[in-house]
């Protein structure tokens, strides 16, 4: 086990030097500096001015040379100074990583808790009216785009009704982190980040259920006189959730993309609305660092994904 | 598929209109309800204000953004302030300011027994160390603020260990300023020093400046983001990153404690999200856009402000358009000029609330006289009279050839998701075409916009506008000389009236106010003939709070400027 994780940390590196690379690139090569963004529509600030605050920042080094300074840095894990808070930018991410951290987790575990128990109704309800009524669900919310589903919540739910707040993570006032008042902050971002996984859960085990419960153990199982809750407990679910494990990939994969979209709908402060706030201002150094941040800890899920698969299912062996 | 999500969208939508707009909840919170009923002010409560990002720092020799000043406007003010209505430079922590007659000297007289929050007397070598600060910062864009001080330069490149024109005496109560040249709009300018006056007492102990090592400097030390004292009415409690700042009343602040205990600045994603914040009660108070006017209006617990503001927007219009070469003739642009109806696009966008401009100066300004302005009325017959008399024939498909045998097509270009500027652009493109110019609409990101309308050759029409500061001084904007990479005339703007009234409303010798009025209304009248930009409209500043708040009195050039005054009524 130990060689297979320390053999998939090495074949992340040239993925993840990719993603840096391209990164900088992007962030380089889209119009505009930094500095004529910081200081757009300023006319009382000189040219002079300006060109000692490029200097200051090292904005005026040929892009090699700010590649190379940057990749020497990242060795030293040394992610640089973001342009505009003039601190480092690993401190910005480190304040806020955890924030994204309990939104993630808690979508995850909201998207198991309701998508495992949809899917097996949808199957064993296969042709009904609860079949159905699910399948409707996961499409729509497949079609759904989550900032617009987002928008929609704050709308009709914060804005319109006051049963949630407009966003953040606490009241003014109150400073909490397990407590009814973050709770109540949770619901809106939580509930439209997992939508899609909730969505997408359903119609995956659905089929392997199916699928399964066909299968020759199952039936042996039946007639040596198990109860069906135990059948669908022990034998069937276990053997459908393998494909399930895998689809957690992509899950998780939406829940980094989306966090960046649903965080600012909802005025969440984490890593993805930072890393948004540095993109739309050119701090490239935040920008490079969430991106490095958020790519390993990508890597790292779908390690955990992998031993995950070998855990369900002892046929498949780590090597 | 789309069915169902027509049908899913249809229901939320529903449930959306269904809901009435129940009145806000009051959780930015009073006293308690037994203090008053009375008009008797009384103590207590938090004032919650909505920011749209973090503060990128809480020190203003190296801030640059709007949230940044936003917070430590609270704690470092100036020997002067600009008055909240009529944007006129008066005292503030100095009693008096006066200048010499002949322009080189500002001499400041601090007022008696003023005291930091932290105990410490404040004097004018406060603001002698905060100018110092910015001579030697690397990271601060204010330097050119103080490059007319006898002795900046050899100070800033480390020939001296402090700028001789700088004299404090009097135990610290009279500050001189020695200029090498006149500069007009200096009493304004130099007050502040450059944003706010920092403790020195507290920030010697990070950072020293009298000295000749140029290395050294203030950018980076932990005070920056945590205010040690407090000369304005708050003081620095607590910063949560992405989340808020909270202050505390400041019980040392001279013009007395404020009435509120806790000013919080909540940060939210855009304007819109503040918006919906007043509207739920969440924010106490915030400045709304003309679009939400209405909805905002009706919340019956709020209660709205309207002012005009010193911003507008324009159509600029490149004279060097490699593209468009008819941009360089007066009379074109004038016919462009006519050929807009500015009145409509005003009723489209701010509804009304706003005043047209027709050149630079704007209306709340001390320096604002419309007196001899063409109002350029939509005209289109006069445009087209003016496109021929320029030398334009109008081809067979409607469009005018220009003396070249080109016909007159061009880009007007504006960013992305600015719902005003967009629909201008239609404005534009539709009226446009009635006169017989062709317009090729784009849209782009902002940071796209900025970057292809730095001066060149490759843009012709641009829509953007400008925010401009109380004293005014357009000579970036408008000076023939300030047409390089990174500077503010990118419409090519040359007159040598104009050059010259620029530089004697900067320069003087004369500083007076009417003399600067007179130059600036000249810079207007000049502006309003040769219409390098279609001046377009100033949009009202709409201020809304909470109907507990008393003594709210907001206004163009402050919306907070009595804040110590403010209270909460149950």
């Amino acid at each position: 086990m130990g060689r297979f994780i320390a053999r998939r940390l090495v074949q992340a590196i040239p993925t993840l030097f990719g993603v840096l690379l391209i990164t900088f690139l992007l962030s380089r090569l889209s119009p505009a500096d930094p500095v004529k963004l910081m200081l757009a529509g300023n006319s009382e600030v000189t040219v002079e001015d300006r060109e000692q605050l490029m200097q200051a920042l090292g904005l005026n080094d040929p892009l090699p040379l700010q590649f190379a300074k940057w990749m020497w840095q990242l060795a030293h894990l040394d992610f640089g100074q973001s342009l505009y808070y003039h601190r480092p930018a690993l401190d910005l991410i480190l304040e806020r990583l955890p924030n994204s951290l309990q939104l993630s987790l808690l979508a995850l575990v909201v998207t198991v808790a309701i998508g495992v128990p949809l899917g097996v109704i949808a199957a064993l309800r296969r042709g009904r009216i609860e079949d159905h009524a699910i399948r409707i669900f996961s499409v729509s919310g497949h079609a759904v785009p989550q900032f617009w589903f987002g928008l929609i919540v704050v709308l009709t739910f914060a804005v319109q009704n006051r049963w949630l707040p407009i966003g953040s993570m606490n009241v003014v006032g109150t400073d909490c982190t397990v407590c009814w008042d973050r709770v109540w902050h949770l619901i809106g971002p939580v509930f439209v980040l997992s939508i899609g996984g909730i969505a997408t859960l359903p119609r995956i085990l659905r089929t392997e259920i199916l699928e399964v419960i066909s299968q020759d153990y199952v039936r042996t199982a039946r007639s040596k006189g198990l109860k069906e809750n135990a059948v669908v407990a022990v034998h069937v679910l276990r053997n459908a959730l393998i494909p399930v494990v895998t689809s957690f990939g992509t899950i998780l994969l939406v829940f980094f993309s989306g966090s960046l979209i649903i965080e600012r709908v909802f005025n969440w402060p984490g890593l993805g609305r930072l890393t948004f706030e540095a993109a739309v201002s050119k701090d490239y150094p935040v920008v490079q660092a969430g991106v490095v941040i958020s790519s390993v800890l990508l890597i790292l899920s779908y390690l955990l994904r992998d031993i995950a698969y070998a855990w369900v299912d002892p046929r498949i062996k780590v090597r | 598929m789309r069915r169902l999500v027509a049908i899913f969208g249809v229901a939320l939508l529903v449930a959306t209109a269904c809901s009435g707009t129940a009145n806000p909840a009051t959780s930015s919170g009073g006293p308690s309800a037994s203090a008053a009923a009375s008009d008797t002010p009384v103590a207590g409560g938090r004032i919650v204000a909505g920011a749209t990002g973090d503060p990128k720092t809480m020190q203003p020799v190296i801030s640059t953004d709007t949230q940044s000043s936003f917070v430590w406007q609270w704690f470092y003010l100036g020997l002067t302030r600009t008055n909240y209505k009529t944007g006129e430079t008066e005292p503030s922590l100095a009693d008096k300011f006066e200048q010499s007659k002949d322009g080189l000297t500002l001499t400041y007289t601090i007022k008696p027994n003023l005291q930091w929050s932290d105990g410490t007397p404040f004097t004018a070598e406060d603001w002698r160390y905060t100018v110092h600060a910015v001579a030697r910062s690397a990271k601060t864009v204010r330097k050119s603020t103080f490059q007319d001080i006898v002795g900046w330069a050899d100070y800033r490149d480390g020939k001296a260990d402090h700028i001789t024109g700088i004299t404090v005496s009097n135990n610290g109560m009279t500050l001189e300023i020695k200029f090498g040249k006149v500069f007009c709009p200096a009493t304004a300018a130099m007050g502040g020093a450059g944003g706010g006056i920092l403790p020195s007492a507290a920030f010697m102990k990070v950072y020293n400046p009298y000295n000749t090592d140029t290395k050294a400097n203030i950018d980076d030390n932990a005070l920056n983001m945590a205010p040690p004292a407090s000369m304005g009415p708050f003081v620095f409690k607590e910063f949560k990153p992405g989340i808020q700042v909270t202050l505390a009343r400041n019980d040392k602040y001279f013009r007395g404690a404020p009435l509120i205990d806790e000013f919080v600045i909540k940060v939210y994603a855009d304007a819109t999200a503040i918006k919906n914040a007043l509207v739920t009660g969440e924010v106490t108070y915030a400045t709304v856009e003309a679009k939400d006017y209405d909805e905002v209006n009706k919340v019956d617990s709020l209660k709205g402000f309207r002012y005009k503001t010193s911003t507008y927007n324009y159509i600029g219009w490149n004279a060097k358009a490699a593209k468009a070469p008819w941009l360089a003739n007066t009379q074109v642009r004038q016919a462009l000029a006519y050929g807009i109806n500015v009145d409509a696009i005003m009723q489209k966008i701010v509804f009304g609330l706003g005043t047209q401009v027709y050149a630079h100066t704007p209306p709340p300004s001390w320096a604002y006289d419309e007196s001899g302005l063409n109002k350029y009325k939509y005209d289109v017959a006069q445009a087209k009279k003016l496109l021929e008399q320029a030398g334009a024939k109008m081809g067979s498909d409607g469009v005018y050839r220009w003396t070249d045998g080109s016909p007159m097509k061009m880009r007007i270009e504006t960013n992305q998701g600015n719902n005003a500027r967009e629909t201008i652009l239609q404005f534009a493109q539709e009226q446009y075409k009635a006169i017989g110019i062709q317009i090729d609409p784009l849209l782009e990101s902002f940071n796209a916009l900025l970057d292809r309308t730095d001066p060149g050759t490759d843009y012709e029409g641009f829509i953007i506008g400008w925010s401009l500061g109380a004293d005014p001084d357009p000579y970036s904007i408008w000076h023939s000389s300030q047409t390089g990479k990174g500077q503010f005339n990118d419409v090519f703007y040359s007159n040598p009236v104009v050059d010259q009234a620029l530089i004697d409303n900067r320069n003087g010798p004369d500083c007076s106010q009417t003399a600067r009025k007179a130059a600036l209304h000249k810079i207007d009248q000049a502006l309003n003939n040769d219409v390098p930009y279609t001046f377009l409209y100033s949009a009202d500043g709409l201020f809304f709070s909470s109907k507990q708040l008393q003594n709210v009195d907001p206004s163009t050039y402050s919306q907070t400027w009595n804040i110590e005054k403010w209270w909460f009524k149950k």
